[in-house]
């Protein structure tokens, strides 16, 4: 639709670090799709939400009311943003390394500044990125992609535009673009015989996102080398 | 984020204060660098970016919407502004859930106060009203980014940028079977092959050199402070936010006085404060104006945080 | 109210059994519990059960103004309720996690999936629509809630009619089923939603688990699939690490089920309209209440079915199947058979066939004995039941067996009317 191939993802720009009461942060971009990330803790959480053998990730997404086409009322606390708040804490749960912080609570936060197609993808990817700035250990960098159909072909990283349609589409999460799936979720109908192609190709593009994941991530432990010394 | 200071270094600012200095170099009535971006988000009519000390971080979004309303039952026609702030849960973990959502309330009350006269301060805001019972509803939605001391002043700031920034499309208005019009968007004829979606409209600016500025000042000691940063709010006695309408070169006018928190103020430190907010204002305006007009604009694309 | 958590034997127990193979109710490891599905006399409303799990869903229609941003579709709302009832560790009136889940799962299967013609909901638009309520209660709560829930709700709303409506110039006029016929809903396909729990990273894996062996499960994966053989929604509902392979292969039993299971969807409704067509009074829900035994002037004590149930079940189902072949069945239960069961069918039949005639005669003897001792223990009052239900199953069912039920006379007519009674409080 904007130019791009069917297996070609959006530039995806990020920057790293830039909220400084947050342990850790991220803004990240796929084309004009824009998410800051902010993560807090482990710090001892709340005593409702302790648990004794791990820690708790509490998630919340929101997205900003001039982010998508129309106004929205609220920024969170519809049914959808809690949705995905509750997808993206069970998807981190099993990323993060939990067991190393017994009774204590990670909070992550996502706001969607812009939204412009696959904002739950790049959400994915701004918290892995948030998660490693702030050097919670994980099992690796997870990397997500949406990918949709179109007469049979699939392509990746949809915009808002193409969303819009009846347009079969699978968010789909690994770990450091290994066959490891931590996320995946479908809207609308599916044909079995497209899954396979669909599962493939949103599988290989993860391991592409990945990859700019990991290089941004590398790139940025080693500038703060010197400081942390 | 939570500050806590020991009475010790409460002191020691406190008493820096009442000597007009400042931890960071500034004096009482300077305040913090402030960087202003426009134009940030391709999905708004009209946006911008305020950075108040490299921390407080605020982006304003504006979004138009045809709006039909019964001209008979409201005389005094109300300003088209809707105003809305949210705070993000990025700015701080207090804020997370319904944290932010009171404080959020107060902010954007104390702007629909200050822009309640806003057909006299923005020149050609009468321009808004297209029809008989149609206008153009314009939707300021404020989000904190990051929070670091004196929203209020960064997002006055925010909004002006993005009024400023906010274009509005011309339309064509023809009148209608049954009294009803017909609205379209005007574009600029243009010849060749060219669809109609593909010319951009024409549009127009609203001008936004009265618009009020919303300035914090807090009583520190004996001393007023303008732009606290977080370390000072914690021994603040009380707090005014003062709004400020430019009416010529060099004049201001309050237009609106509220008290924040709790603490108790006489009169005259009352007039006191608001004199020293109007004398810093003065400086800030003309800086904003400066800003505005010199402001290059981004290219399309450009990521805005990098 | 917490739950009390298993205890460790328990769960190394199951989980040890689970890897070997086996499960603590004679299940293999990709065999589902039985299906039982019933349509209420109401229009629109269904039970199903799947094992234990039991749900009820009512569906109803109201005329609403429609969102100004969809002005021409009607609105269609789940409401779910976890009760105290199903699991005391539900609190009233506040939906937990769990329900949370639960409800936006069904919404995104029932709704987002876009199998039920909103369009055709409408009747004036940006004025009216028909706003369809969805109403699901869980009764009871053992493992794959969701898809109990889910079954239920799309017979419900298979079931359903709404009332048929004209529209004059300045009003809409509603019609009772009296005057017009209600007219169904236009339903596009019937997503059917099946969950997996996965075991050892994925690598085992458990079909329809229940209560206790979800909780020792690593995770579970939910699969709505149609007929059409299209995928309709897919969650990973806890965090555990898939490989692609193993969720294509979830998919693909999933599809199968679907199949299964959508076809036994379409009979029973279809079952009941041509009962309904006959003018026969619908059963409804009281073949599943349970039976008050009136003996000589006493009330005995009423029972719950539970734990019986099965065989029962299993009894009827089998002696239907048989059924089949003569003539059309015409009580609304319908299992779905195993198909790994299938084959011990006809063999069982004969013995069946005997069995009942024994257990006939035995109730014979005990109805005519003058009253039933409270020394009578339980399993007897298990046991008559057990009859007593049978007879209600198969009472209207075969003119044979009718032929023995009528030897018992008085005790049929009885029964009977308490059916009836029982019904009259259901409603």
């Amino acid at each position: 639709m904007d130019g791009r191939r069917p297996s070609q993802i959006r530039n995806i720009n990020t920057r790293l670090g830039l909220n400084r009461n947050a342990e850790g942060s991220c803004y990240i971009e796929h084309g004009n799709t824009k998410v800051l990330c902010a993560v807090y803790g482990p710090y001892e959480g709340k005593a409702s939400k302790r648990l004794e053998n791990r820690c708790s990730i509490v998630c919340q997404y929101s997205a900003t009311t001039f982010s998508g086409l129309e106004r929205k009322n609220r920024p969170r606390g519809d049914r959808k943003s809690t949705e995905i708040s509750r997808l993206l804490e069970k998807a981190f749960e099993s990323v993060i390394l939990t067991d190393s912080f017994p009774r204590s609570q990670i909070d992550i936060f996502c706001e969607v500044i812009q939204g412009d197609g696959s904002n739950l993808a790049a959400c994915i990817n701004a918290i892995s990125l948030a998660l490693a700035d702030a050097g919670i250990p994980m099992k690796g960098i997870a990397s997500a992609v949406t990918c949709g159909v179109i007469e049979g072909k699939p392509i990746v990283d949809l915009t808002s535009r193409e969303e819009t349609d009846l347009l079969p589409r699978v968010t789909l999460a690994t770990i450091s673009g290994r066959d490891e799936v931590v996320l995946v979720e479908l809207q609308n109908r599916l044909h079995i015989d497209h899954l396979n192609t669909v599962m493939e190709t949103a599988k290989s593009t993860c391991a592409d996102v990945y990859e700019c994941l990991a290089v941004v991530a590398q790139q940025h432990i080693r500038a703060c080398a010197p400081i942390l010394g | 984020m939570e500050v806590y200071l020991s009475d010790d270094e409460k002191l020691f600012l406190i008493a820096g204060i009442e000597d007009n200095i400042r931890n960071d170099g500034r004096t009482c009535a300077d305040f913090r660098q402030v960087v202003l971006e426009q134009g940030v988000l391709t999905g708004t009519n009209g946006s911008c970016r305020v950075q108040l000390g490299h921390t407080t971080d605020v982006l304003a979004g504006i979004k138009l919407e045809l709006e039909s309303f019964d001209k008979d039952s409201e005389k005094n026609t109300p300003p088209p502004f809707k105003f809305f702030v949210d705070f993000s849960a990025n700015a701080s973990s207090q804020f997370a859930g319904k944290g932010g959502d009171e404080y959020a309330e107060e902010l954007s009350a104390a702007l629909t106060t200050a822009y309640s006269n806003s057909y006299d301060i923005l020149g050609n805001l009468k321009k808004v009203q297209l029809a008989d019972g149609y206008r153009w509803k314009i939707y300021v939605d404020v989000t904190v980014l990051q929070w670091n001391g004196s929203v209020i002043d960064a997002i006055s700031l925010g909004v002006i940028g993005a009024l400023h920034n906010l274009s509005i499309p011309e339309v064509e208005i023809s009148p209608d079977d049954g009294g009803k019009v017909s609205i379209v968007l005007k574009r600029p004829r243009t010849g060749g092959n060219v669809r109609d979606e593909e010319v951009p409209v024409d549009t127009w600016k609203l001008d936004v050199s009265r618009c009020p500025l919303l300035v914090t000042v807090s009583k520190i000691g004996t001393g007023n402070v303008i732009d606290c940063t977080p370390e000072e709010e914690t021994c603040i006695r009380s707090q005014l936010w003062v709004g400020l309408t430019p009416i010529s070169n060099n004049d201001f006018e309050v237009t609106c006085v509220k008290q924040v928190g709790s603490g108790l103020l006489e009169i005259e430190s009352v007039n006191e404060m608001i004199s020293l907010s109007s004398g810093a204002v003065k400086g800030l305006h003309s800086a904003l104006l400066h800003r505005l007009k010199t402001e290059e604009y981004r290219k399309p694309g450009h990521s805005f945080l990098l | 109210m917490r739950t009390q958590p298993l205890t460790i034997c328990e769960k190394t127990l199951i989980v040890e059994s689970l890897r070997a193979g086996k499960r603590l109710d004679f299940r293999s490891r990709e065999e589902f519990r039985n299906v039982k599905l019933i349509v209420g006399s109401e229009i629109g409303t269904a039970i199903c059960s799947i094992g234990q799990t039991k749900v009820i869903c009512a569906v109803s229609a109201e005329i609403t103004e429609p969102s100004s941003m969809r002005p021409q579709k009607g609105v269609i709302n789940i409401d779910v309720d976890l009760s105290p009832m199903a699991n005391y560790s539900h609190e009233h009136d506040r939906m937990g996690q769990k329900g949370m889940e639960l409800t936006r799962l069904l919404e995104l299967i029932i709704r987002d999936s876009r199998c039920i013609d909103v369009e055709s909901l409408c009747i004036r638009a940006g004025k009216e629509v028909w706003k369809i309520k969805v109403d699901v209660r869980i009764l009871d709560e053992d493992g794959s809630i969701l898809d109990c829930a889910c079954l239920a709700a799309i017979t419900a709303l298979q079931h359903f009619k709404r009332p048929n409506v004209t529209l004059e110039p300045h009003h809409t006029l509603v019609y009772s089923e009296y005057e017009k016929s209600p007219i169904p809903l236009n339903i596009y396909h019937m997503p059917i939603c099946t969950t997996i729990g996965l075991l050892d990273k994925g690598s085992t894996i458990i079909i329809d688990p229940t209560e206790k062996e979800s909780e020792c499960l690593d995770g579970t994966i939910v699969v709505a699939c149609n007929k059409r053989k299209e995928v309709c929604a897919l969650h990973q509902s806890t965090n555990l690490i898939l490989t692609t392979k193993q969720i294509e292969n979830c998919v693909k039993l999933a599809m199968s089920r679907a199949e299964e299971l959508s076809s036994v969807v379409i009979d029973v409704i279809r079952q009941d309209q041509r009962e309904r067509s006959a003018f026969k009074r619908p059963s409804g829900f009281a073949i599943t209440s349970p039976a008050i035994i009136l003996n000589e002037n006493r009330v005995v004590a009423q029972q719950i079915r539970a734990p019986i149930k099965m065989e029962i079940e299993q009894e009827e189902i089998e002696e239907e199947e048989s059924e089949k072949q003569r003539q059309a069945y015409q009580s609304s239960v319908i299992m779905n058979e195993n198909p790994l069961r299938s084959d011990g069918v006809k063999q069982e039949e004969i013995d069946e066939e005997q069995m009942i005639d024994e257990q006939l005669a035995n109730i014979q003897q005990s109805v005519n004995r003058v009253e039933l001792d409270n020394k009578q223990s339980l399993d007897r009052h298990g046991e008559i039941q057990e009859v007593d239900d049978l007879l209600a199953g198969l009472g209207d069912d075969d003119e044979e067996e009718e032929s023995t039920v009528v030897t018992l006379g008085d005790t049929v007519d009885e029964e009977d009317e308490i059916v009836l009674v029982a019904k009259k409080k259901r409603f």
